[in-house]
């Protein structure tokens, strides 16, 4: 049986990258299903929603400790987007550049190795994604643009979700090594 | 987009037989164009052409639900946008017409993702992004993703029998009064079950030398027929005519334009 030597090993694995996909495919699914339950414009829910794609974009990071994962991750979500609906083809640059910067700084912090880093780097994708979707709202609305501070405004919301999403998603961390199903 | 993945027999419209990727294409075109467009004349056109686009789908029934959710949606803004213009001293000046653009735009959209997502089988999907010759590290996560829905799916309501059956009602009342708890009891579940599904569908896949997706060909390879070419050209007509019908009319002007 031939074995590849080990400079010719991907980068990413199969496992890691159908890793990716389970969780594109969970905060998707989970998302939209949070939406229909409590509607979409109730404040509620948009905490709930938010919390849950930072808690489970956080579970994902800890998973796959890759420099990469959250781009990745961005970059597949976005493409089902855009291929099965149509939509989200103005998202891509926002989720890209949001993406980079949020990459970037875990790498400046030390890396995925360390717990807050990878806290960090998720709050600072979700804001500058949120801040570059309300640009792109604009976009949409600019004929009524008094509808964009109602938009900012649930946006805010939405971002303090987010917030709460950080310390859930450690705690679902800390659950799941316990249980064995994420390693140290 | 679950009416996609369910195993029944397909209709015999027009929605039907076009390939995926004109299916794709068409939706990214209008994407665009709803970008571009902001005159209520021009976006009311290609309104039109893709409600006929949608009623190729032979089913109208979640079109017109879809449809009725805008219309109610709009008249909740349009009520609001009345409120505090009667509350408010210096009234910001609300025309029915720049209101009803946002609205138009989503309608446009709803359309077309309507078309791709109850036309197409999950198997064409994945065939078509093997035919796009996406990079294995975004094919795969790609295809793992559309595959993995429905199974998701069919654990939400797995879960939310078992919780009934132990008294918790998962209802929109009980979510909303109770959010901590309806976290607790469907999503942490629902998470051990998706890292489980992963390692066993990551093992599966390196089994199965799923790394290697070069070597893997399609039993039926999907095929740009005529009638494609001819949707994706109508569809890219369609935005033409809208734009010169906006350089006529003119209509409200954009912050952008």
């Amino acid at each position: 049986m031939h074995t590849r030597p080990a400079s010719s090993e991907p980068y990413w694995m199969v496992r890691e990258l159908v890793a990716i996909g389970v969780f594109a495919a969970l905060i998707k699914v989970s998302s939209i299903l949070v939406a229909l339950i409590g509607g979409g414009m109730n404040p509620l829910t948009l905490v709930l929603k938010n919390l849950l794609f930072t808690s489970l974009l956080v579970v994902l990071l800890y998973k796959v400790p890759k420099p990469g994962t959250l781009l990745l991750f961005n970059v597949v979500s976005i493409l089902m987007s855009m291929l099965l609906m149509g939509g989200g083809f103005f998202l891509l640059p926002a989720m890209l550049l949001a993406g980079l910067a949020a990459e970037g700084l875990i790498v400046l912090l030390g890396g995925y190795s360390r717990g807050w880093t990878v806290l960090a780097g998720v709050a600072c994708y979700d804001l500058l994604f949120k801040a570059c979707s309300l640009g792109i709202s604009w976009i949409f609305v600019r004929e009524q643009p008094e509808l964009l501070w109602i938009s900012a405004v649930f946006v805010a919301i939405g971002y303090l979700g987010a917030l709460l999403g950080l310390p859930a998603g450690s705690r679902f961390v800390k659950e799941l090594r316990h249980a064995g199903i994420v390693h140290e | 987009m679950q009416a996609s993945f369910m195993n029944r027999t397909m209709g015999n419209g027009l929605a039907y037989r076009l390939d995926a990727r004109a299916k794709m294409s068409i939706s990214l075109t209008a994407s665009l164009g709803v970008i571009i467009l902001h005159s209520p004349q021009s976006l009311g056109l290609l309104l039109a052409a893709s409600l006929a686009y949608g009623l190729s789908l032979n089913r109208p029934k979640p079109l017109l639900l879809c449809h009725a959710f805008l219309a109610v949606m709009w008249s909740v803004a349009f009520g609001f946008m009345h409120l505090m213009q009667t509350l408010n001293p210096n009234p910001v000046p609300t025309e029915l017409s720049r209101l009803l653009v946002p609205f138009l735009r989503s309608a446009v959209m709803v359309n077309v993702i309507l078309v791709m997502a109850l036309s197409t089988r999950i198997q064409t999907v994945l065939t078509t992004l093997k035919a796009l010759r996406l990079h294995r590290c975004i094919a795969i996560p790609a295809a793992v993703m559309i595959r993995f829905i429905p199974s998701f799916l069919s654990d939400v309501r797995q879960v939310s029998e078992a919780l009934k059956t132990r008294g918790y009602p998962i209802t929109p009342r009980f979510v909303l009064s109770h959010p901590l708890l309806a976290t607790r009891l469907l999503i942490v579940p629902l998470v051990f079950r998706a890292l489980r599904a992963s390692d066993e569908l990551g093992i599966a896949a390196e089994l199965k030398g799923l790394g290697n997706l070069g070597s893997v060909r399609a039993f039926r390879p999907p095929r740009f027929e005529t009638r494609d070419w001819m949707a994706s050209a109508t569809a890219l007509a369609c935005i033409a005519a809208a734009v010169i019908l906006q350089v006529f009319t003119g209509g409200p002007r954009g912050g952008m334009f």
